[in-house]
């Protein structure tokens, strides 16, 4: 199983190719889902198809390879769809001519405010309940905090200051 | 199972060496990215434990180990993709260590996202992605080259170009007030 899990992994850019085409995920957070449930999904319909007996350490283990393999191909992904930088590239290029910062700003968030930028990366706090507005500030929540703390602990574990 | 727990001990020693090249790395090669220092670690702990454990361990099986510590690396990588320049959780850390742990929404839009622009600004000319010409910004040629090659892939795999989350919740939406 860890060959097929090895053959699955590097096929992953084909599955989500496919998936663009023939399904309908709303969301690049979605459609990469999409693809590597199916990638998942694949993989243990060729354990149950196969014959002879399977090897519960080979199953694990091609099993966590495809984990592995799907959690390498979101890096790129997560890039191309969310990355903040890169769009920023590409928004400049698209608008055609020498931007000053706040043409190019504007041409990043195609036409919207600041304000829609922010609420949308808090979007990700309130809707973890890390985070609550009371009229017009954020205020963290227990939650919240316990979730700084955690980021905190992450970077240290990251070696991150 | 042996070869599992090697996978294990391998995941464990590239935490081990991750964390501290890299505070060293920030301190000493602030210009390099730290994805090359996350690789490095990655390549010595894999390398270190397999050589160790091909010679001391009779029945050890390269794969098995390879798939698990291959997993709690890339577990580690997300981890440390997510604390590295997230937005987000860059505005949640500022708001803990606000009195009362909170911050006016205009002060987000209005002096935190502008800076953080300013700054991945900088990051596209120190690249040479971008050049500045007094208060104009222009893609260089390597810039253009790169833009062309993210808006093929984004087309070949679906993906839109807003850079912005995919939330549909309400909330999103509506004008500011009370939740």
């Amino acid at each position: 199983m860890q060959c097929i899990a090895l053959a699955l992994g590097v096929s992953v850019p084909v599955v989500l190719i496919a998936c663009a085409r023939f399904t309908r995920a709303r969301g690049s957070g979605a459609g990469y889902l999409v693809g590597a449930l199916i990638s998942i999904a694949i993989f243990f319909a060729i354990a149950l198809i196969l014959p002879g007996t399977r090897d519960p350490v080979d199953l694990f283990s091609g099993f966590l390879l495809l984990l592995a393999a799907l959690l390498f191909w979101n890096v790129p992904w997560n890039l191309l769809a969310f990355g903040f930088t890169l769009t920023l590239l590409t928004a400049l290029v698209k608008f055609g001519r020498p931007a000053t910062r706040s043409q190019w700003i504007s041409a990043y968030m195609q036409g919207s405010d600041l304000e829609k930028f922010a609420r949308n990366r808090l979007q990700l706090l309130l809707g973890a309940g890390m985070a609550t507005i009371d009229r017009n500030d954020i205020v963290a929540t227990p939650f919240g905090m316990i979730g700084a703390n955690l980021v905190r602990l992450t970077r240290l574990l990251c070696g991150l200051r | 199972m042996v070869s599992l727990l090697v996978g294990v001990l391998a995941a464990v020693l590239f935490v081990m060496i991750a964390a501290p090249v890299q505070a060293l790395a920030q301190r000493r090669f602030p210009s390099t990215s730290p994805v090359a220092f996350l690789a490095a670690a990655a390549v010595i702990s894999h390398l270190t434990t397999s050589v160790l454990a091909a010679g001391l361990v009779p029945s050890f099986q390269y794969w098995t180990a390879t798939s698990v510590f291959c997993f709690g690396g890339m577990v580690y990588t997300q981890m440390f993709g997510a604390v590295l320049k997230s937005v987000s959780l860059g505005i949640l850390l500022d708001l803990t260590r606000r009195p009362g742990s909170r911050i006016d929404l205009d002060e987000i839009s209005l002096q935190r996202l502008p800076q953080v622009f300013a700054e991945r600004c900088e990051i596209l000319i120190a690249t040479g992605m971008v050049a500045r010409e007094q208060d104009e910004f222009v893609p260089t040629e390597a810039g253009q080259k790169l833009a062309g090659r993210v808006s093929r892939l984004r087309r070949l795999f679906g993906i839109g170009d807003s850079s912005l989350y995919n939330f549909n919740s309400a909330a999103s939406r509506t004008p500011r007030g009370p939740r």
